[in-house]
């Protein structure tokens, strides 16, 4: 790395520590919402029993990312300063919690968590570090609520973007979730759709499958199905500015999935005549890509032809996904951009994301906490 | 302008072996990985078996850490369902994704990745023993640098001749 040049990471992992838990009910969530919780739990619904991480690494995290003071891996701040942060001298992170992977069903819960969340990133984690950003947490599967969640913090220019996960109740073009798309068109917030979540649906139309490797290779599948749904059902139409960005989807297969929509729209037009324009078109418009988990092509000259198949200039952005295990180092992504060009690489590495996100200096507008409105 | 007598004994101690001492043998116990820099390079000393093991910190795939990681035995399957774990044939796990090394030869063990982390050439060897060794061959200087006051007894000593140039 160059000293002149920088790093944006779209997407770090900050997590509770241990007595975190305990701390962010007593502090943020009204006595109703702990009474709930410890008599009837969270009343979630979920493909898995036990551990939400059944994964190669426990907590999902990088072996030697487990902070020296014992707790989990993401949950120290000065840790992941010394260990991410400096080592990369990143210019901007944005944090994406991913507490709300898996959705309670009583939604007023939901969203009295989703709101303890955001107080507690504040807190833990942005009132620390100048250099941090975070997306909006939101109950997503209650647009209604989710809209005065975002109104409460859109003000707050340390919150950069709203974050939805992949295993939602419903495919995200559907019109029950366009209230979310309406705020963030209009408050100018990029809504990003990030890997994973705990719906109670499997990952891909296949149904469950048995490993995890399989679970983890169906982000691309999963993704997909998402954009798909998002282009088809006009979202992109009802709302053009809207800026959509994929985390943990990976990359490559955008470019034959533009190709296939756009074979089948020209086939079957006059079922979903509210599309003026070919699918990738749109895509091409409203979509934004993230690196990680980087494809791994024998020969990094397939890059070149895949960012001419692709045709997004400036719209790739770096991810890191720390403190996972799949976690992507920027000297990867430069020496596999580098390949398109110096420039390119530099742009993935910050540049893109600084013309998407707003990262402006600035005091916050608040800090301290606001009582939860129920719903 | 160097001279040239200057020059030849540049070329000498380039030649010459250069030990560093990295502790008592007791400061290693079997299944451990200690991580040190030399110079300016991050090495993973493993003691596994028996014996001693050094390799530069640095996995092939993206940079990792790979000495940071977990030493394991392996999981190996004649057949779809079958799991067999052999706890004598040591890998070390990049703590960042996972690829793994046979400690025997630092070789990758995923199927045609004909790559490897480097190993250095490192011995347990008695201190005496090596005093002997350090002045015949003209390192006495930095071996005794690298010394210090360590008690008498088996060491682990690193060459740093062996050290590639990058890694």
């Amino acid at each position: 790395m160059n000293n002149h040049d920088y790093i944006i990471d779209c997407d770090i992992h900050p997590t509770f520590g241990k007595h975190d838990y305990a701390r962010l009910a007593q502090r943020y969530l009204p006595k109703a919402w702990q009474a709930y919780a410890i008599e009837y739990g969270q009343n979630v619904v979920s493909h898995s029993i036990g551990s939400h991480f059944p994964r190669i690494h426990p907590n999902s995290a990088r072996f030697d990312a487990w902070p020296p003071n014992g707790d989990v891996p993401g949950s120290d701040y000065d840790f992941m300063k010394l260990q991410h942060f400096d080592r990369w001298k990143t210019k901007y992170c944005i944090i994406n919690p991913l507490t709300l992977l898996v959705h309670p069903r009583n939604y007023g819960f939901a969203n009295a968590v989703a709101h303890a969340l955001n107080e507690w990133v504040i807190e833990t984690w942005l009132a620390k570090d100048d250099h941090l950003r975070s997306s909006i947490s939101i109950a997503y599967e209650d647009p209604t609520a989710s809209v005065r969640e975002i109104e409460r913090y859109s003000g707050d220019p340390r919150f950069v973007s709203i974050c939805f996960v992949t295993r939602t109740f419903e495919p995200l073009g559907n019109s029950k979730y366009w209230p979310i798309y309406e705020i963030c068109e209009s408050k100018g917030l990029p809504f990003g759709i990030h890997f994973g979540g705990y719906s109670g649906w499997p990952l891909t139309g296949a149904g469950f499958p048995s490993y995890y490797i399989e679970d983890h290779c169906g982000m691309a599948q999963s993704m997909q199905a998402h954009v798909i749904s998002m282009v088809m059902e006009g979202v992109f139409e009802r709302f053009p500015k809207l800026q959509v960005v994929l985390l943990e989807g990976g990359m490559m297969w955008l470019p034959s999935l533009m190709w296939r929509l756009d074979r089948c729209w020209r086939a079957m037009r006059s079922e979903v005549p509210h599309l003026k324009e070919p699918p990738s078109f749109y895509i091409r418009r409203n979509v934004w890509l993230t690196t990680q988990p980087i494809e791994e092509p024998k020969k990094l000259s397939s890059w070149k032809t895949f960012v001419e198949q692709l045709n997004m200039p400036g719209r790739i952005m770096y991810a890191s996904d720390y403190p996972h295990w799949d976690f992507d180092s920027p000297e990867k992504i430069e020496e596999i951009f580098t390949v398109v060009g110096r420039d390119f690489a530099r742009d993935i590495l910050g540049a893109n994301a600084e013309r998407l996100y707003r990262f402006e200096a600035g005091k916050p507008l608040r800090t301290g906490t606001e009582a939860v409105v129920q719903s | 302008m160097k001279s040239i007598s200057d020059t030849s004994e540049r070329a000498e101690m380039i030649r010459r072996p250069v030990f560093t001492v990295l502790g008592p043998l007791s400061q290693f116990p079997e299944r451990t990985v200690r991580t040190f820099t030399l110079d300016e390079m991050s090495v993973g000393i493993v003691c596994a078996n028996g014996e001693v093991f050094g390799f530069i910190n640095r996995c092939p795939h993206q940079g990792g850490p790979v000495c940071e990681g977990e030493l394991s035995g392996s999981i190996e399957s004649r057949r779809a369902g079958e799991y067999n774990y052999d706890p004598q044939a040591l890998v070390l796990r990049c703590p960042w994704h996972g690829w793994e090394f046979r400690l025997t030869d630092g070789t990758c063990t995923i199927p045609r990745h004909n790559v490897k982390i480097p190993r250095l050439k490192v011995q347990a060897t008695r201190l005496d023993v090596l005093r002997r060794e350090a002045e015949s061959s003209g390192a006495t200087l930095a071996f005794a640098h690298d010394c210090g006051n360590l008690p008498e007894g088996i060491m682990v000593v690193a060459l740093r001749q062996h050290l590639p140039s990058h890694a």
